[in-house]
């Protein structure tokens, strides 16, 4: 009732904000103070260990609450990057290398045997896809608990124990890239790839030259994706790799846990890569994230 | 002319249709094979494994003295593991927690974060943060923020003193109080991959429908119900699914921090891959796997929609 009234009468219009841009100014500010109320407390683990790694550790270890920094130090960082293995090797020198092998190489390779099986199931429509493809979409149901204790097992009969490939090795499959690859694959138009093929051309030329390039966005956002699992991914390499080939993950956790500052600054200097990552390609993580809730 | 060459082309089409139908099924299995041999290594021949070893006495080392047990592991399991039952009763409990504090916060994040106004990319960035740290990150973190002197415990302290109160404080070290600081991290590293989800659920709904209900003069709390809520409910029963697989086979923090506290899953690791108890540690994944499975299957009966 009382919008009719609005809209229709010529005496509200001369105000400077009718109702529902009061409204509407209302809701934002509401908007605003729950928001910053709820980024406090999400940014303040982040924040505490930041100001941590800075802290002397004296403040560190004093019962004093204070939300600044009283005696800057970047001394923890220095430890951390000064950190040796039990075998004279740089620490951190030696995670990063190790963790950069695994992110790259297993991601590529991920990428290029998710693409493959995706653009099998999208576009060859093989005899048999259906099954296949249902198994494989199945096993995502399955609890993964079922199958990591056999997973060590064969890692070790295969003979990658203790090896770096130990750990890429099994992330090259991942049902859920295949899965977003297909459904990218499925969106492009059959009619691209069959000028070609009456031209002649094979398979693999089709699938690299014609199809592949249309997809570029879902490989950036697979390609990130698996950046940060093969960066985050702790269990396989603290199993399965000897000590004195660290990744990021498990040297964070070489450091004693009562030294605080250090293992704060370290736990900061892994995780800033991924930060960095995220501000850049924000739009790549969503959509990976988005992807799973909006096909189903 | 025209007559004599068309039945000609049709034949060149069929062979051409011909080679290229056993082109496709050729390629498509090469195109697959890299997917499907990793698949059957890593996930099909692990869960034949699982439920072989678990009747054997597997010790994951030589198969020399490996023995058909029949259900022994199982009945041990039943009459004397008292760390794995414990395990079971505390996912139950993080469970029953962490998943309705998960997706009811994601949803409240999210509608936070729907209408597109200033400062709306920056806090969105914002929470999605602690679900992209690493668990390692973030278990470094939590084990500071939860230590005898850390600050959440000095804040407890402090309430404690000036209210006159016996709040327990929050030690990842003892046994009473480590699972708490555990579901503490898993909520916050969890509600940011959940906001977005909601989020694109969200703006999937059309903007029309919101109009025609303001028109009708329905309040935004009536139209978060009946509007939001029912036509999100592909997006929150996935992520209520996923919830519920995933929650009760939390381990890894629990690992890296040293908790004085167990799970089902962490006793699996402790078992089969510490030690040497693999038939033992399987058949406690088996019996994981089942909880796990009468859940979902309860899932899909109640929502009535099939994801995968």
């Amino acid at each position: 009732m009382t919008k009719e009234n609005n809209v229709g009468s010529p005496q509200h219009k001369p105000r400077l904000l009718n109702k529902k841009q009061v409204r509407n100014l209302r809701e934002n500010i509401l908007l605003w103070v729950l928001r910053i109320a709820f980024g406090i407390v999400f940014a303040f683990p982040l924040y505490w260990a930041v100001i941590t790694s800075f802290r002397s550790v004296q403040e560190i270890v004093s019962p004093e609450i204070s939300l600044g920094i009283k005696e800057f130090t970047t001394m923890h960082y220095k430890n951390v990057l000064m950190m040796k293995t039990p075998y004279g090797a740089n620490s951190i020198f030696v995670a990063l290398i190790n963790t950069l092998i695994i992110t790259i190489v297993g991601g590529l390779i991920n990428i290029v045997v998710s693409s493959l099986a995706g653009y099998a199931f999208a576009k060859l429509k093989f005899k048999g896809h259906k099954t296949v493809f249902r198994v494989m979409i199945m096993s995502m149901m399955i609890p993964g608990i079922i199958t990591i204790v056999p997973t060590f097992l064969i890692i070790s009969w295969l003979g990658l124990w203790g090896n770096l490939a130990g750990v890429i090795v099994p992330g090259a499959l991942s049902v859920f890239n295949i899965f977003f690859m297909r459904q990218f694959f499925i969106g492009i138009p059959d009619e691209l790839g069959e000028s070609a093929e009456i031209d002649g051309a094979s398979e693999m030329l089709i699938f690299r030259k014609i199809y592949l390039p249309q997809v570029k966005p879902a490989l950036a956002a697979i390609a990130i994706f698996n950046f940060q699992g093969g960066w985050n991914n702790f269990l396989l390499p603290y199993v399965i790799l000897p000590d004195r080939q660290l990744v990021l993950a498990t040297f964070i956790r070489t450091i004693p846990a009562a030294n605080f500052g250090e293992s704060m600054a370290a736990s900061m200097l892994v995780t800033l890569p991924v930060f960095i990552l995220f501000v850049i390609f924000q739009k790549y993580f969503m959509t990976s994230v988005t992807f799973s809730g909006v096909e189903k | 002319m025209q007559e004599v060459k068309k039945p000609n082309l049709i034949d060149r089409f069929k062979k051409l249709y011909e080679k290229r139908k056993f082109q496709r099924n050729f390629w498509g299995w090469v195109f697959i094979a890299p997917a499907l041999i990793a698949f059957v290594l890593f996930v099909l021949v692990p869960i034949i494994l699982s439920f072989t070893f678990s009747v054997t006495n597997y010790n994951g080392i030589s198969f020399e003295n490996m023995k058909f047990v029949n259900f022994d592991n199982y009945a041990f399991i039943f009459k004397s593991q008292p760390r794995f039952w414990k395990g079971m009763q505390n996912i139950f409990v993080y469970t029953i927690i962490v998943v309705p504090v998960t997706l009811s916060l994601s949803m409240v994040l999210a509608l936070l974060i729907k209408k597109p106004i200033r400062g709306t990319k920056f806090f969105r960035g914002l929470f999605y943060l602690p679900g992209i740290t690493s668990v390692v990150a973030s278990a470094a973190v939590f084990t500071y923020l939860l230590s005898g002197g850390g600050v959440i415990n000095t804040i407890i302290a402090n309430i404690n003193d000036f209210f006159g109160w016996s709040i327990q404080p929050i030690l990842i070290n003892s046994s009473q109080t480590a699972l708490t600081g555990i579901i503490l991290m898993a909520i916050w590293g969890g509600l940011g991959g959940n906001m977005i989800l909601f989020l694109a659920g969200m703006n999937g709904i059309p903007e029309s429908i919101y109009e025609a209900a303001e028109i009708d003069g329905a309040g935004k709390v009536r139209i978060f119900f009946q509007i939001t809520l029912p036509l999100m409910r592909p997006a929150l029963y996935f992520a209520l699914t996923l919830a519920l697989i995933g929650a009760p086979q939390v381990f890894e923090p629990i690992l890296i921090m040293n908790a004085n506290t167990t799970t089902p899953v962490y006793e699996i690791y402790r078992n089969a891959v510490e030690g040497t108890s693999v038939g033992l540690g399987t058949a406690q994944a088996v019996i994981m796997f089942i909880v796990i499975m009468i859940v979902t299957f309860i899932m899909q009966r109640v929502s009535k929609e099939n994801y995968f």
